[in-house]
């Protein structure tokens, strides 16, 4: 800084003496510093602050607070160094991101396939031997025995969660026997999740090789499934998690045997393009559950996006990702719930299909409450759905009472815990139910 | 606050033009504040700053600058409105303590600070029975809060050079007994050339300029605290300020060479009055204003007294 001349500082004060008379008032010197006053008064106020040392005084004084004024040398020091530490820690900063981001990815991705293995042998054990709505056609077997090879362990295991869903569920059984029931007779589903099943079996236990003979004298048709049960001598992920109830099979295929008699006599009837046109339902199904990274690992965090989708967050509100809840969806959800018969569910389906994309537009979501695993969610024309695996699979739910049903849009959900909520809708009508939504009463 | 010169009908009609969308602006209603006392509050803020010769225009776009809400509340609370010092205490209650606190920098100082503008501004001094509160003066021109700073600061500076005054007798008697014998008297001052050549160039300064001399050089701002005071960039002002210093010395010195002395001889001139100059400014300094007082930055101007001892006569 250039030094001022001496003389200079010494002249400048002495002008101030005669300018104490009339200080201007405090409002203007407040519309002063925060310059809200006209140019000329602005000039006047100017030449006597220039003039009056308590008025800069209190101009200075009366400055809001920032910085400076208080520590007015700390920050003057200061100042070259603040953009440096706000760099580096900018670098540090964005180094811990992007090492958390790909940590985050890497354990996404891992924890995405345990959970679908983990996911497909708890929805083994869930299932429950069901009515066999066709028996497996030996057109489908070649293809069966082919395909697995090519399809990708994640996809194998969504397959089978798709399956697993299609199966209309009936009379609980022990769930090893609805594992059992898997290596015997696979459901008409789709010939890639059939064949991947026994290939499955076929390492743990070997015995499917020996199916026809383990098999009941009264299944429908044994020939048939016993030509299913090609060795496929592959070794894949699989093994781990089924080799342990690989034991149980051997038991279970004799239970099996006593069930089956049980089983509707569909056998030839199930043909090929039946098979091929389930899978295709399978595929669509697979769409749906590969959206489903974790259900099994962590309860996400939910949302409703602007447009009324439902959203999903596995890392605390990091990530989302949409959740499609669509007619067709839920349809097949409370279908199942509903303990319809497979066959009317195809039939279902394929009376959709032509409305399919009508169908699969998403719904209209309001509101969204979660405990768990389990998550309400409620949205226009009155319609609530209930999942109870993290959103993976939807049912919807009508609360109704006597005459009533609820009507109108949804737009409050409130969940206390899994037993006790309250829906209120658009219309002022306020639901509650204390048993998880089994039974319902109108407020 | 008497309106000191009568509302021109300029004025008037402006007020009653734009009466309605400012009554509803402030908020007035909420606050109990008629669209007559309102309008009454506009002509005496336009009074007191608007020249007598102004257009209706002019009125216009000085009552549209006004902060009508907060101008609108202040008088509410004037008038003893209880909803409108609800407003006030919530919104600037704290405000005012931790403005005070800012100001007085010691916390006993400050609550005193600030119950002592509360008093003021409740209004407890009565005249004819009437409640007079200093927040009648507040015109809207500009922010509540900032006014509020103003006038604790207003209020600090001026308690602080009382104070001060009665302080430093002692320690004048203290500070003279000590320094009496290099405290010689001021020696009649530097070259008149120098000072004639100086105060010319200082006159050509403009106000803003002299400003920023005055507030960096003897009241020992920061250039930070300078350009938060002119609402600029302290670049800006950091930059001024050397400039303003190259150019004042040549100036100088090209005044000094017009009035016949050599280029030499100017420089010289420049340079060895310091000494004496010292004692000068000490004297006008203790005279003029308690700022050097409250600065932290005394260093900058060397010769800015500590204490201000002034010279023993006005003892």
């Amino acid at each position: 800084m250039e030094n001022l001349p001496k003389i200079v500082q010494a002249r400048l004060p002495r002008k101030g003496t005669h300018a104490a008379e009339m200080h201007p008032d405090a409002d203007l010197l407040t519309a002063f510093a925060e310059k809200s006053i006209s140019e000329s008064e602005r000039a006047q106020v100017m030449e006597h602050l220039s003039l009056c040392g308590d008025c800069r005084e209190v101009v200075a004084l009366a400055l809001p607070t920032m910085e400076a004024v208080s520590v007015p040398e700390r920050v003057r020091a200061a100042r070259p160094w603040l953009s440096w530490p706000a760099l580096r820690w900018g670098f540090v900063s964005a180094g811990i991101v992007l090492v958390t981001s790909v940590g985050v990815l890497e354990y996404r991705q891992r924890t995405q396939q345990n959970a679908a293995v983990a996911h497909s042998s708890v929805e083994q054990s869930d299932r429950s031997v069901a009515p066999l709505p066709g028996a497996v056609t030996r057109e489908a077997t070649p293809q069966a025995g082919e395909k697995p090879r090519e399809i990708p362990m994640r996809k194998l295991a969504h397959a089978e969660n798709a399956v697993a869903e299609n199966r209309p569920s009936a009379s609980p059984n022990a769930p090893s026997v609805g594992k059992a029931y898997r290596l015997g007779v696979a459901p008409s589903a789709g010939a890639a999740d059939r064949a991947d099943l026994l290939r499955q079996n076929d390492q743990g236990s070997h015995l499917a090789t020996t199916s026809p003979t383990t098999e009941s004298p009264a299944a429908p048709n044994p020939g048939t499934i016993g030509a299913q049960g090609v060795v496929v001598p592959q070794v894949s992920e699989m093994v781990e998690v089924q080799a342990e109830s690989a034991p149980a099979a051997t038991k279970n295929q004799r239970q099996l045997a006593k069930n089956r008699p049980g089983l509707p006599p569909q056998s030839g009837s199930f043909n090929q393009s039946k098979a091929t046109r389930n899978s295709d339902v399978v595929r669509a199904k697979d769409s749906v559950a590969s959206q489903v990274p974790s259900g099994a690992v962590a309860t996400p965090r939910w949302a409703i996006s602007p447009a009324g989708g439902l959203q999903r967050s596995f890392d605390a509100g990091m990530t989302w990702e949409e959740v499609k809840v669509s007619r067709a969806v839920l349809a097949a959800g409370s279908l199942t719930q509903n303990g319809a018969s497979y066959k009317d569910q195809y039939a279902m389906k394929l009376k959709k299909s032509s409305k399919q994309e009508q169908a699969n537009a998403a719904l209209v979501f309001r509101a969204v409450a979660a405990t768990g695993a389990e998550v309400w969610a409620g949205g226009s024309d009155a319609m609530l759905c209930h999942s109870l695996d993290s959103g993976n699979h939807w049912t919807q739910i009508v609360p109704s009472e006597e005459n009533f049903s609820l009507t109108g849009d949804i737009v409050s959900l409130e969940f206390s815990d899994i037993q006790h909520g309250k829906v209120v809708t658009s219309s002022g009508e306020a639901w509650m139910t204390s048993d998880d939504g089994q039974t319902w009463r109108k407020q | 606050m008497p309106a000191t010169k009568p509302i021109s009908r300029e004025v008037q009609s402006a007020v009653a033009d734009l009466l309605a969308e400012l009554h509803a602006k402030g908020g007035c209603d909420k606050i109990g504040l008629t669209p007559e006392a309102f309008a009454a509050v506009l002509c005496d803020v336009a009074g007191k700053y608007l020249p007598s010769g102004v257009t209706q225009s002019e009125a216009r776009a000085f009552l549209l600058t006004l902060r009508v809400e907060e101008l609108a509340l202040a008088r509410a609370c004037v008038l003893g409105d209880n909803s409108a010092w609800e407003v006030f205490l919530i919104r600037y209650r704290e405000k005012l303590y931790q403005s005070a606190l800012r100001i007085a920098r010691e916390d006993s100082a400050a609550r005193d600070l600030a119950d002592s503008l509360y008093a003021e501004l409740y209004g407890t001094t009565t005249r004819d029975g009437e409640r007079l509160s200093k927040l009648a003066s507040f015109t809207g021109r500009g922010s509540l809060e900032g006014w509020l700073r103003t006038v604790l600061a207003q209020e600090f500076v001026n308690r602080y050079r009382r104070t001060r005054r009665l302080v430093s007798l002692d320690e004048e008697n203290e500070a003279g007994a000590q320094l009496a014998a290099p405290e010689a008297e001021p020696l009649p001052s530097a070259d008149p050339r120098l000072e004639s050549a100086t105060d010319a160039a200082l006159a050509a300064l403009s106000s803003e300029e002299r400003l920023v001399l005055a507030a960096y050089y003897l009241d020992g701002r920061t250039l930070a605290a300078v350009a938060r005071m002119l609402g600029v960039h302290e670049s800006t002002i950091s930059r001024k300020v050397d400039k303003l210093a190259k150019t004042l010395r040549k100036k100088i010195l090209a005044g000094m060479m017009q009035q016949g002395m050599s280029r030499r001889q100017a420089e010289e001139a420049l340079e060895v009055d310091v000494r004496d100059l010292q004692v000068n400014i000490r004297r006008s300094l203790a005279q003029e204003s308690g700022v050097e007082a409250f600065s932290e930055k005394k260093d900058i101007t060397p010769f800015a007294p500590k204490v201000a001892p002034p010279a023993k006569g006005q003892v």
